[in-house]
């Protein structure tokens, strides 16, 4: 950018460096915690760290079939995709009309959406934990379901504007002229166009679903208990199983990787877009 | 998608249909909003006016802006409130430089850079719980490999955690760790969105890189950049996944931040009126954050673009 | 709601008056109350139709059997009974039996906001006694007295000062499922080789530390001693065996007015604070964990620790010391007054299975099971008659003939006699959170002696007003 042109050789050897040495930094924590995964308490706990060890597995059995991981693991994707096609239908409906049409109040609308991403969630856990109680919510699925909808619901109208105002007007009018509803052009012409934003929009909200922890850590107990919460009670004062926590970690880290780096051109598109232009 | 579609003017395309359907097709998603926003912080307003503790409910009675008063009184708000404070300005602060740095250096387009640009941003996918967990367990004093690295320079194993002075800027380095990829996305977004015309003459007329980037560079890139901070700042304040994992507000009270006092007042104590009565004052303190950052942001339109 | 255990009634319609006092409070709290009540039907329906749709193997119901659910502490005890003897029960008794493991400060917070929901579907806890009184006082816990006094629980078996923790008003609400006093742990082979005789007062024990304090031993340097200092339940643990032992006190409990600035606790805090001079570096940061780490590593040569966990050292797989730690009662500052450590095990007042629950109980700590619980590697007894069974006293190390396995007992039977809990009242764990950050701040060297003991009692004092005691 700040050289025009092609960047003299010198450039590129700097810019290759600064991001080998970036990738080292974000990349080692993870590493390691794969690493501990397969490695017997011992090995763990040497005082010089132990890189070449006969790998077990033993961690992950403890953690999936002994401490019931798999479980926890149901719970937060059931919950997680729930919540997710709620808040892309929700989404939808809103987005939609505001990225369609010029609405009287669309401005208020919008940063009063937005302005709800600002109430910090320790705020709302106090109330909703009471109400919940009160109304038998508490470790039923609903609840976790609600709270995520309301978490994600926001940001997701943020990035569906944006996608939505990208089609071209003329699509949707073409296929009025040729007799269809405007239900029926939504649904056949527009909603396909928009799917990839519909996907990242979807896969954005999944992961924070997956990764939220404190809603989940008060609003659950055997039935609906999430990953992160499942995760957290093995470290214990009394005692850390450490290898059994990095294995945990690494099963509830590695799927949200996976789909991150495949729908990661969306992402990037989707969530700079609005930060952008505004 | 080419960007060229989405630079088509909404006005041009648009009817100026004002119907009444679509605001009933938003109705029940902004309901739902407003339900879920608005009853849970009415209540909670409620609440704070209480004596409202839910293993004794007996003693459960009005007692108007005592549990402020009380909470004005403690020194543990006092304290956490600069905690808190100096957890966001050390982590919002060192995610801008360094996110803004990254994103300089590789918004240049040299061959196989997308692979960097990609994995640079894994951290942000993590659960912070996990992060937590992760990072407690490299900085453990006798076995944590940070502290092996630390040895090879033959210094000794440092308390990371457990030392006054350094447990809330290293959690805040692990904040720093898991967001500068989200500085370094906007950034770079907004840097590869920017004109190249400026920085063409500003090459004509010689100007070093670093003259390029403080007088065209960083002028233009003003409002991603606030915006950015701005959501950081949102984010940093309600720090609580780290806390709960790696110090539970210790040692003494230096990690102690508001969110965690929340969670402690009203989920260790049970004691739900001063926990809304705190969560209040969180909120108000939110509020007037985000509200001088719109005021600076609203001031845009005055700067060259 | 089972009535055949007396006081049970009673209890009940104390629980009701706090549920009535709820609805009372939602009026208070107007609109968003009955807001929040009208809606309860239909999304307790929607939330059991999901539920039921949506059964996970975690929380399955066996079909043609009852299943207990319950949640332990992931200590020895708490797997035992997971592992080995929730399993032979279901074998037995056609009753399944659900444990879960959740750490402790996780297991008080989790039971307080299931129990404000009512909950039913956790049916037996693993209770740290100082909680006790705060969820007994709230009605939610069931009363155990008719339990006790059944003749095949022989209740008189258990010890003392173990019932007298589970106890809230005098009504009993927990069964003990494992004692562990405070004992001083010490390496006898250090003192030999060194001439030395295990510590009978504070005074020699310090001498002892200072002594043995960076001394290196074949390759391994030795630090004086170790016990739980981490901010939270450990360090006011640790603390707590000095005040006691020095004739302090926690509270004057005639006004609840707190005492940590007379001049036995000043003078018992400026001891324990002396004493952290002589432990390893990241002391301040030390669990139970630590402790026995460093215990078994030989990198202490004493320490103030749980009676139970010396099995730990005397496994070869993971400890350089088998065998060579023996144990005596905590050193006498003006008397030997350990602190106790225990946990009991509860029953929830939203149980639908309370019956079902109590028979587990009482098959768990029988005579017979509190025994096997030791034998399979569990906690210590809490019954007297197990502490002279053979099986246990002349049990042996395997691998190591003539090592006794459980040389601990004769004084943590001692231990037992004279041991005194945390203060009983129902803010105790709050108390434990607020007495812990000034201590820290002591051990860390942030405040002096005077000055911490003087916050401590001042923080204590407000919270002591705030909860309307004075």
């Amino acid at each position: 950018m700040f050289t025009v042109g092609k960047p003299s050789p010198g450039v590129i050897v700097f810019t290759y460096a600064a991001g080998v040495l970036a990738l080292l930094l974000f990349m080692f924590p993870i590493f390691w915690m794969v690493l501990t995964s397969f490695k017997t308490t011992v090995q763990a706990f040497s005082s010089v760290p132990v890189l070449f060890f006969t790998p077990t597995l033993e961690n992950y059995r403890e953690v999936l079939v002994d401490r019931g991981f798999i479980g926890y693991i149901r719970n937060s994707l059931f919950i997680g995709l729930l919540s997710t096609l709620l808040t892309l239908a929700l989404a939808v409906t809103v987005a939609y009309p505001l990225a369609r049409y010029s609405l009287r109040g669309e401005r208020q609308i919008v940063s009063w959406i937005l302005s709800l991403r600002i109430i910090p969630p320790i705020v709302s856990v106090i109330p909703l934990y009471i109400i919940f109680s009160n109304i038998g919510l508490v470790d039923q699925y609903p609840a976790l379901v609600i709270m995520y909808t309301f978490m994600n619901l926001p940001l997701a109208v943020w990035m569906l504007r944006g996608f939505f105002a990208e089609i071209p007007r003329e699509l949707e009018e073409a296929a009025l002229v040729d007799g269809s509803t405007p239900l029926g052009s939504f649904f056949r012409i527009v909603l396909p166009l928009v799917a990839p934003g519909l996907v990242a929009t979807g896969m954005l909200a999944l992961i924070f679903c997956w990764n939220e922890f404190l809603f989940a850590n008060v609003l659950t107990a055997a039935r609906t208990r999430t990953a992160p919460v499942g995760l957290t009670e093995y470290a214990t004062p009394v005692s850390v199983l450490w290898t059994q926590i990095m294995a945990a970690g690494t099963v509830v880290v590695v799927p949200v990787l996976t789909v991150g780096v495949v729908i990661q051109r969306f992402l990037v598109r989707g969530l700079a877009l609005g930060a952008v232009k505004g | 998608m080419s960007a060229g579609r989405s630079a088509l003017p909404r006005e041009q395309v648009r009817s100026r249909r004002r119907h009444l359907v679509p605001y009933l097709v938003m109705l029940p998603a902004l309901l739902f909003l407003l339900a879920v926003s608005i009853v849970p912080l009415v209540y909670s307003l409620v609440v704070s006016l209480l004596r409202f503790n839910l293993m004794n409910l007996d003693r459960t009675g009005f007692v108007g802006l005592r549990n402020f008063q009380l909470i004005l009184e403690s020194p543990d708000f006092w304290n956490s409130l600069r905690v808190t404070a100096l957890f966001v300005v050390i982590a919002v602060g060192l995610e801008l430089v360094l996110g803004l740095a990254l994103a300089l250096v590789l918004s240049r387009d040299v061959p196989g850079i997308g692979f960097f640009r990609s994995f640079i941003l894994v951290p942000l996918a993590l659960a912070p719980v996990v992060v937590g967990l992760l990072w407690r367990f490299m900085l453990n004093t006798e076995s944590g490999v940070l502290n092996w690295i630390v040895t090879l320079f033959g210094l000794p194993r440092l308390d990371f955690l457990s030392n006054t002075l350094l447990a809330l800027p290293i959690i805040a380095l692990v904040d720093v760790w898991q967001w500068t990829p989200f500085m370094f996305l906007i950034l770079l977004a907004a840097i590869q969105a920017l004109p190249h015309e400026p920085f063409e003459a500003a090459a004509i007329d010689g100007a070093s890189t670093w003259e390029t980037i403080v007088h065209i560079a960083l002028p233009m890139l003003r409002y991603p950049i606030l915006v950015a901070v701005l959501l950081r700042t949102i984010d940093a304040f309600r720090v609580y996944d780290l806390i709960f994992m790696m110090t539970r507000g210790g040692p003494i009270n230096a990690t102690d931040t508001l969110s965690w006092s929340v969670y402690n007042v009203g989920f260790r104590n049970f004691n739900m009126g001063y926990a809304a009565a705190l969560s209040w004052i969180i909120l108000i303190i939110v509020t007037v954050i985000v509200t001088i950052f719109i005021r600076l942001l609203s001031g845009r339109g005055e700067q060259p673009a | 709601m089972t009535g055949t255990h007396g006081d049970h009634g009673n209890r009940a319609q104390g629980l009701g008056e706090t549920r009535i006092s709820r609805r009372r409070m939602l009026k208070h709290a107007g609109a968003a109350g009955a807001l929040a009540t009208a809606g309860r039907p239909l999304l307790a329906a929607g939330g059991a139709a999901l539920g039921s749709s949506l059964a996970t193997p975690a929380v399955s119901r066996a079909q043609d059997g009852i299943t207990l659910r319950g949640i332990f502490l992931p200590a020895t005890w708490g797997t035992v009974t997971q592992e080995v003897l929730a399993p032979e029960y279901t074998a037995q008794t056609g009753v399944n039996v659900v444990i879960d493991l959740i750490g402790r400060d996780a297991i008080h917070d989790r039971m307080g906001t299931l129990f404000v929901a009512q909950d039913s579907s956790y049916d037996i806890f693993n209770v740290d006694y100082n909680w006790v009184p705060e969820f007994a006082r709230a009605g939610h816990l069931l009363a155990m007295d008719d339990l006790l006094s059944a003749p095949e629980m022989a209740g008189d078996d258990f010890l003392p000062r173990a019932l007298d923790v589970a106890r809230w008003e005098g009504v009993l609400y927990g069964i003990p499922q494992t004692v562990h006093p405070h004992i001083l742990w010490y390496r006898k082979d250090l003192f030999e080789e060194a001439g030395l005789e295990p510590p009978a007062t504070m005074q020699e024990w310090r001498e002892i530390v200072e002594q043995f304090q960076g001394q290196t031993f074949g390759d391994q340097e030795v630090y004086g001693w170790a016990a739980q200092a981490a901010r939270g339940f450990g360090n006011v643990h640790t603390w707590l065996t000095f005040l006691y032992s020095f004739g302090g006190s926690t509270f004057n409990f005639e006004t609840m007015e707190p005492t940590l600035t007379t001049p036995e606790a000043t003078e018992a805090t400026a001891f324990w604070a002396d004493m952290m001079r002589f432990t390893p570096p990241g002391i301040n940061d030390y669990t139970y964990d630590e402790v026995t780490a460093d215990a078994a590593a030989g990198r202490i040569a004493t320490c103030l620790q749980w009676s139970w966990g010396a099995f730990a050292v005397d496994d070869p797989s993971i400890s350089k010391t088998v065998g060579l730690w023996e144990f005596v009662k905590v050193p006498a500052g003006t008397a030997s007054v350990p602190h106790l450590a225990e946990w009991v095990i509860a029953v929830s007042n939203y149980s639908q299975q309370q019956e079902e629950a109590l028979k587990f109980i009482q098959w768990l700590e029988s005579p017979e099971n509190d025994v096997r619980q030791a034998l399979l590697g569990g906690g210590d007894p809490v019954r007297a008659s197990s502490y002279e069974n053979p099986e246990l006293t002349e049990a042996t190390v395997e691998g190591f003939p003539g090592l006794l396995r459980f040389r601990r007992y004769p004084e943590t039977l001692e231990a037992m006699q004279t041991t005194q809990p945390r203060p009983l009242f129902p803010e105790e764990e709050r108390w434990e959170q607020v007495v812990s950050v000034p201590l820290h701040a002591i051990q860390l060297g942030e405040m002096t002696v005077e000055e911490g003991l003087a916050k401590a009692q001042d923080d204590v004092n407000r919270m002591m007003q705030e909860l309307g005691y004075f």
